[in-house]
C-alpha cells in the first residue's frame, strides 16, 4: 500500500468525509487550529525571549520554563488534535501540497528541538538560572525555536494558497 | 452618520487598488498578521494567567505586565499595520461582513479596556484581590472574541 493509497483510505473514512463535508464542524476545527497558535507559539516565544534575555529578566529561567511550557504543551495538544482532524479530512488534497510537506518536516525539527534542548543546554540551568542574559548556547536554542515556529506558521498558512 | 462614505473613500485609495491588483500581497501580509497574532496572544495569555494566579504566582505581576508591555504594544502595531492593507483589498466586502463589523467593535472595546482599565490595574501597587482577576478574565474574553470574529470574516 503506497502512502497515497493510505491517504486515500483515510480521506474516505466516515469521520474524515463527515468533517470535510460539514459546513459547521470544519470551520470550527479550523478556527481552533488557528487561534491555538497564540497558546502554543505565543507562549513558547515568551520562554524563548526569556532565554534570549529580552523579557522577564528578573524571573528565574527554570521558573518561567516550568510554569509557561505546560501552556505550550496544552496548545500543542490542541494543535495536534485539530491538525490531525483537518489533515484526515483533506488527506488526498494535502498529499501533493508542497507547503504541507514542508510543514511536516519543520514540525519534526521543532519536535527535536526541545528534546535536544532539555537533554543538553537546559541540564546546566541551575548554573545560569538567575542570569538576565543566559549563555550563548541557550540563546542559540531560543533562536532555533523562534525560527522554526515562525516557519511552521508561514508554511501552515501557505497550505491554503496551494489548494 | 453612516460609515459608508468612509468605506467608499478607502476603496478608492491607491493602497486598495494595489492590494486588489497584487496576487501575492494578500497572502504575504496575512502571514505577518498571523505572526502578530501569535505574539499578541502569547503576551495577553501570560499576563492574564499571571493575574489569575495560574502561572508564576510567586513573581510580581506588575513587573511581568510592565516587562511584556512593549511586546503587547509592538504586536498590536504589527497587527494594525498589516490589518489595514488586508482590509483595503476587499473594502466593500468587509463593509457588509457582519464578522468584520463585530471584530472592529470588539477590537475597539479590547483596546479601550487595555489602556483604560487593564493597564491601570497592573500598574497599581495593589495587584491583589478581585480587581486583577476580573481584569484578566475580561481581557482574555475580549481578545479571544476579537480573534474568533477575525477568523469568521473569511467564512462569511
Amino acid at each position: 500500500m503506497s502512502l497515497l493509497e493510505v491517504c486515500q483510505w483515510i480521506n474516505d473514512t466516515g469521520p474524515a468525509t463527515a468533517l470535510r463535508e460539514s459546513e459547521i464542524a470544519f470551520p470550527i476545527v479550523e478556527s481552533i487550529h488557528v487561534l491555538a497558535i497564540a497558546l502554543m507559539a505565543g507562549t513558547v516565544s515568551i520562554v524563548d525571549l526569556r532565554l534570549l534575555g529580552i523579557v522577564l529578566k528578573k524571573e528565574p529561567v527554570s521558573q518561567v520554563a516550568e510554569e509557561v511550557l505546560p501552556l505550550t504543551w496544552a496548545g500543542f495538544a490542541l494543535m495536534a488534535i485539530s491538525g490531525a482532524m483537518l489533515s484526515a479530512a483533506e488527506a488526498v488534497k494535502l498529499y501533493t501540497n508542497p507547503a504541507y510537506r514542508i510543514k511536516l518536516v519543520l514540525l519534526f525539527l521543532a519536535g527535536l528541538n526541545p528534546l535536544i534542548f532539555h537533554s543538553t543546554v537546559y541540564k546546566s540551568v541551575s548554573a545560569w538560572n538567575e542570569w538576565p542574559r543566559p549563555p550563548a548556547r541557550a540563546r542559540g536554542a531560543a533562536i532555533c525555536s523562534l525560527t522554526l515556529w515562525s516557519a511552521i506558521i508561514v508554511a501552515g498558512r501557505a497550505i491554503a494558497y496551494y489548494h | 452618520m453612516s460609515l459608508l462614505p468612509f468605506f467608499h473613500w478607502f476603496n478608492n485609495t491607491a493602497l486598495s487598488a494595489a492590494m486588489r491588483n497584487s496576487t501575492s500581497a494578500f497572502a504575504l501580509i496575512e502571514i505577518v498578521h498571523l505572526l502578530g497574532l501569535a505574539m499578541l496572544g502569547g503576551v495577553v495569555l501570560i499576563v492574564d494567567l499571571r493575574l489569575l494566579g495560574v502561572i508564576l504566582p510567586t513573581r510580581p505581576a506588575d513587573r511581568i505586565a510592565r516587562d511584556l508591555a512593549p511586546f503587547l504594544k509592538g504586536s498590536l502595531v504589527v497587527m494594525v499595520l498589516s490589518g489595514i492593507p488586508l482590509v483595503s483589498g476587499e473594502v466593500m466586502k468587509c463593509c457588509y461582513n457582519g464578522a468584520f463589523r463585530l471584530k472592529m467593535l470588539l477590537f475597539v472595546l479590547a483596546l479601550a479596556f487595555y489602556f483604560g482599565v487593564h493597564r491601570r490595574v497592573t500598574r497599581s501597587a495593589f495587584v491583589s484581590g478581585w480587581a486583577p482577576r476580573a481584569a484578566a478574565g475580561v481581557s482574555l474574553a475580549l481578545w479571544l472574541s476579537v480573534g474568533m470574529a477575525g477568523r469568521a470574516i473569511g467564512f462569511l
